[in-house]
C-alpha cells in the first residue's frame, strides 16, 4: 500500500473507531443511530479506497451496498423504531462515564501491548491494526454495559462494522457474492431484531434488561 | 546583557500583574455578554463588572462580631495569590516573569492555597451557608486538584519539563500521539477550569439560592471592599485559568504574529474562544445535580490519565 493510501486510510480507521468512543459516552438513542450510520459511512469509504487501488468493480459495488444498506437502511429502520415512542430516548450504562473511560483505556491498551505485537506479521500496518481492533473490543465493551436493547443492537451493528473494518486491513477479502450476501445478512438481522424490539417493547412496556430481568422474577 | 535581561524581567513582571488584574473583570463581562447574546437577551455591558467593583469599593463594610482576623485577611490573601499566580503564566509569547522560580505544582498548590483561605473565611463567620459552602468547596477541590494535575502531567510529560513557559515554549511543536495526547488533556482541563472557577455545571455564579451555592456561600458574609476583593480575585483566578488553558492547549500562532503586538491578538482572539466555549456551556447545560459532580470530575481525572498514557506511548 502506499503512502497516500495509508493515511487516507488511518483518517477513516480513527473515525471508525472514535464513533464508537463517542458512542460510549452518547446517552441518546438517537446520537448512537447517528453515530452508527457515520461509522458505516467511514467503512464503506474504506472500502472504497481500497477498491480504486485494485481497480476492482465488484468491490465498489459492494462499497455502495454497504453505503446503502448500513449507512442508509439500517439507521433508517432504527429510526423508525425510536420514532414509534415506546423505547425511551436515551439508553443506560451500567457504568459512570469515567468507569467507561477507564474501561476503554484497558481496552485500548490490551489491544496494543498484547495483540497488536501478536499480530505484527500478519498485518500490513501496526497503527491501522490497532486502531480496528480497539474499535472492536470497545464496541464489545458497549455491547455488554448498555442496558436498553436498541442500545446493544446498535453496540452489535458496531462490532460488524469494525471486524468489517479489521478484516478488511488483513487484506483477508472473499468472494464479491459472499460479501453481498454478509450485507444482506445484515439487513435482515436488523428487520428481524426491530421487529423483536418492537413485539418485546408492546409485551413488557419495556427493553431495559433490568427491568425485564425482574419480569421472570 | 544581564542588566538588560533583568530589566525586561521587572517590566514584564509589573505589566503581567497590572495587566491581568485589570483585564479579567473585562473577561467576566465578555462571557456574561455571550451568554446574553446566546440566551435571546440584551445583557448588560461588559464593563459591567468594573462598576460593580466601583460600587463595592465605596460601599460601608459590615464585619460580623464572631469572625476572627482570618476573616479580615483571607480577601487579602486570595487576592495576593492570583497576583502572584499571575507573574507565574507566561504571556505574549515570552517567558513568565517568575519563570524558574515554580512550575506547574507550585501553580497548582498556589491554587490550592486560595481555595483553603476561601473555605476558611467561609468557616470563620460561624454563619450556616459559610460552612454549608466551605464543606461542599473542599469536596470539589478535593476531585478537581487531581483533574488539573493530570491534564498538566501529559503536557509535561511531552514537553519534558515543568516549568509553564517552556511548557507552552514546546507545546506547538508536537505531533502525532502528542497532539491527540493534547487535545485530549485539554478536554480534562477544560472539566476541571469550570469546577475550579465555579462555573456550570458544577456551581451557578449567580445564584443565592441555598440548595445550590457553593462559591457565594462562602463569601456570603464579606461586603464592601472585601467582597470586592473576592470578586475580583475570582474574576483573576478565572482569566488566569483561559490564559493557563490557551497558552498550554492551544499554542499555535499563525506565521504572521511576528510580533509582541499580533501576539497579544491572537492570543486575545484564542481566549475569546475560550469565553466562547464557556458561555457556551453555560447556556446549553443545567447545573447538575451535587451527587452527580464526582462522575464529570473523574471523567476530567480519566482523560488526563488517557492523555499521559498517550504520551508516554
Amino acid at each position: 500500500m502506499d503512502t497516500s493510501l495509508v493515511a487516507a486510510l488511518l483518517i477513516l480507521d480513527t473515525a471508525v473507531f472514535l464513533a464508537v468512543v463517542v458512542m460510549h459516552l452518547a446517552k441518546k438513542h438517537s446520537a448512537l443511530i447517528a453515530l452508527y450510520a457515520a461509522q458505516s459511512i467511514a467503512v464503506s469509504g474504506m472500502l472504497l479506497l481500497i477498491a480504486r487501488e485494485e481497480h476492482s468493480a465488484s468491490t465498489y459495488a459492494v462499497a455502495a451496498a454497504i453505503f446503502l444498506a448500513k449507512g442508509a437502511l439500517v439507521p433508517w429502520l432504527l429510526r423508525r423504531l425510536l420514532a414509534k415512542g415506546n423505547i425511551p430516548a436515551t439508553s443506560a450504562s451500567y457504568l459512570s462515564t469515567p468507569e467507561t473511560l477507564f474501561g476503554l483505556l484497558l481496552v485500548t491498551l490490551f489491544v496494543q501491548t498484547l495483540l497488536v505485537p501478536a499480530l505484527a506479521d500478519l498485518v500490513r500496518s501496526p497503527g491501522l491494526a490497532f486502531l480496528a481492533l480497539s474499535a472492536l473490543f470497545a464496541s464489545l465493551l458497549l455491547a455488554l454495559t448498555r442496558k436498553g436493547a436498541l442500545a446493544q443492537i446498535v453496540a452489535i451493528l458496531a462490532i460488524e462494522n469494525s471486524l468489517v473494518a479489521f478484516v478488511m486491513l488483513l487484506g483477508l477479502r472473499t468472494h464479491a457474492l459472499l460479501e453481498f450476501g454478509i450485507v444482506l445478512d445484515i439487513l435482515v438481522w436488523a428487520f428481524v431484531a426491530s421487529a423483536f424490539v418492537g413485539m418485546i417493547t408492546r409485551h413488557f412496556g419495556s427493553t431495559d434488561v433490568t427491568i425485564m430481568k425482574q419480569l421472570s422474577e | 546583557m544581564g542588566d538588560a535581561l533583568i530589566s525586561m524581567t521587572n517590566t514584564t513582571l509589573l505589566l503581567q500583574v497590572v495587566l491581568i488584574p485589570a483585564l479579567a473583570p473585562l473577561f467576566v463581562g465578555v462571557i456574561r455578554k455571550m451568554k446574553a447574546i446566546m440566551q435571546n437577551r440584551h445583557g448588560a455591558s461588559i464593563v459591567q463588572p468594573y462598576r460593580e467593583l466601583r460600587k463595592l469599593f465605596t460601599k460601608e463594610e459590615i464585619v460580623s462580631e464572631d469572625s476572627s482576623f482570618i476573616f479580615l485577611i483571607a480577601p487579602f490573601i486570595v487576592f495576593a495569590v492570583t497576583l502572584v499566580l499571575g507573574a507565574m503564566v507566561p504571556l505574549f509569547g515570552l517567558p513568565a516573569p517568575l519563570a524558574g522560580h515554580g512550575d506547574l505544582l507550585t501553580f497548582i498548590s498556589l491554587v490550592a492555597l486560595a481555595a483553603f483561605f476561601l473555605a476558611l473565611s467561609g468557616l470563620d463567620a460561624g454563619g450556616a451557608f459559610g460552612g454549608m459552602g466551605s464543606s461542599r468547596e473542599m469536596t470539589i477541590a478535593s476531585m478537581t486538584e487531581a483533574g488539573v494535575l493530570f491534564s498538566f502531567l501529559p503536557v509535561a510529560f511531552l514537553a519534558a519539563s515543568a516549568d509553564l513557559s517552556l511548557m507552552a515554549e514546546r507545546t506547538g511543536e508536537f505531533t502525532g500521539s502528542g497532539l491527540v495526547a493534547l487535545l485530549i488533556a485539554l478536554g480534562g482541563f477544560f472539566i476541571a477550569l469550570l469546577a475550579e472557577n465555579a462555573r456550570y455545571p458544577f456551581d451557578n455564579p449567580s445564584t443565592h439560592l441555598e440548595l445550590t451555592m457553593v462559591h457565594e456561600a462562602m463569601i456570603l458574609e464579606y461586603s464592601g471592599r472585601r467582597l470586592a476583593l473576592m470578586e475580583w480575585a475570582a474574576a483573576n483566578k478565572l482569566f488566569l485559568f483561559a490564559i493557563v488553558g490557551v497558552q498550554l492547549f492551544i499554542p499555535w500562532m499563525p506565521a504572521w504574529a511576528a510580533t509582541a503586538p499580533l501576539i497579544a491578538l491572537v492570543a486575545g482572539l484564542k481566549i475569546g474562544l475560550l469565553a466562547f466555549a464557556i458561555a457556551f456551556v453555560e447556556s446549553t447545560i443545567a447545573k447538575l445535580r451535587y451527587f452527580r459532580l464526582p462522575d464529570l470530575l473523574l471523567s476530567s481525572f480519566m482523560l488526563g490519565v488517557i492523555a499521559l498514557i498517550l504520551a508516554a506511548f
